[in-house]
């Protein structure tokens, strides 16, 4: 018994796409379902497929005989008259003006590190001469012991030993201690 | 040197796509190879495209200049095929784009074209001398069936054509004609179609 099965739009594309082996299992099946349903989609098929096969007729022109020489004539012409902006000098200069712009910057870069680190962290000697009074009134504050002391005597205005310029104290208690 | 790092491997076990990193790399005797491999294609289907031999070779060859022109920019994203017909469908659509603003007189469809006969194709010819019934028959179905491809737009005739007689899966179709494969799906499955309402008088 033949049964008449409409065909919709999606169905119908899915016909050309089935033919073509372009379709996924799922959709291959629904279109197989309605193939073995509708006489309507068998004939469809077979006249999309055997219209498809009439393409075949058609010549097929091939190139002309100097077709190749003349083609690479004209890149032998091309190679020639390379603009300036394919030669490939012109790429190997601007790689290597890259480069060098890469290097300098590098350069600088560690050159302004070096800069700001020199002020940022005092060298040794630096840091030397800043304790300088530190160290040249040593032997005071080891006389005096302790902190505490010294704040009494800051509290009763008395002047500090830290305060002034003890350089001229210090001699001659060195004097002092040789004699 | 070839860099592998953002390519897909794949592409290079297509041994024309290898023909290309060497004409990338200075290697004139690969691009010449190139241009014996694919000249008749290219020919093939612009000819069919423009229904104009001479204007199909220069395109062609413009198609072939073009991609040496570009060869140090090349990356193997795609099978050369597939490549290459996308440069020769750009040039198809700046030809059509020039000629409608020129103007240009299209040709009508019934005309003869400068088609010329393969081997194959002779010798049917000579087989039919002996029924001539049969070969006028032949040769009527194939004018059928060139003013069928003529009757289609030329985005249409270009999707059949690459599907036709390069064999190009619709993904390839759709990175040749920058189109998704749902687009062409849609569109093949409308070209065939129309050729089916055309031709199906013709098929006993």
């Amino acid at each position: 018994m033949k049964r008449i099965v409409r065909v919709s739009s999606d169905l119908r594309s899915n016909l050309v796409a089935y033919l073509d082996g372009e379709l996924d299992e799922e959709s291959s099946r629904q279109v197989e379902m309605l193939l073995a349903q509708s006489e309507v989609a068998r004939h469809d098929v077979e006249m999309l497929s055997r219209s498809f096969d009439l393409l075949d007729m058609l010549p097929r022109e091939n190139a002309s005989e100097n077709f190749k020489q003349e083609t690479m004539a004209s890149v032998a012409a091309l190679d020639s008259k390379i603009p300036l902006s394919q030669q490939q000098w012109l790429h190997s200069l601007r790689k290597g003006l890259v480069l060098l712009c890469c290097v300098v910057v590098l350069g600088l870069a560690g050159f302004g590190g070096y800069v700001a680190g020199q002020q940022l962290w005092p060298t040794e000697t630096e840091e030397a001469l800043e304790e300088l009074p530190l160290f040249q009134n040593l032997h005071h504050y080891r006389e005096v012991g302790e902190v505490e002391f010294l704040k009494q005597l800051q509290q009763q205005n008395l002047e500090s030993p830290l305060q002034g310029d003890y350089s001229a104290e210090a001699a001659p208690a060195e004097e002092e201690e040789q004699q | 040197m070839v860099t592998t790092s953002s390519l897909d491997l794949k592409y290079l076990k297509d041994p024309d796509v290898r023909l290309m990193l060497r004409v990338r790399d200075g290697d004139e005797k690969a691009f010449s190879q190139l241009v014996e491999n694919y000249q008749d294609r290219i020919v093939s289907i612009f000819s069919h495209i423009l229904s104009d031999h001479e204007a199909a070779e220069d395109l062609a060859q413009e198609a072939f200049l073009r991609v040496y022109r570009t060869r140090r920019g090349y990356q193997p994203t795609a099978k050369f095929s597939t490549y290459i017909f996308h440069i020769s469908n750009n040039l198809a659509s700046n030809t059509r784009r020039k000629k409608k603003r020129q103007k240009e007189v299209p040709m009508p469809a019934g005309k003869t074209t400068t088609f010329g006969v393969r081997p194959e194709e002779e010798l049917a010819v000579e087989k039919s001398a002996l029924m001539p019934v049969r070969q006028l028959s032949r040769e009527e179905l194939r004018e059928q069936v060139r003013q069928s491809l003529e009757s289609l737009s030329d985005r249409e005739k270009t999707a059949i054509l690459l599907h036709k007689f390069e064999g190009m899966s619709y993904q390839d179709i759709g990175v040749a004609m920058e189109m998704t494969d749902a687009a062409v799906k849609s569109l093949l499955a409308r070209t065939r179609e129309k050729l089916r309402v055309i031709l199906e008088p013709l098929i006993k």
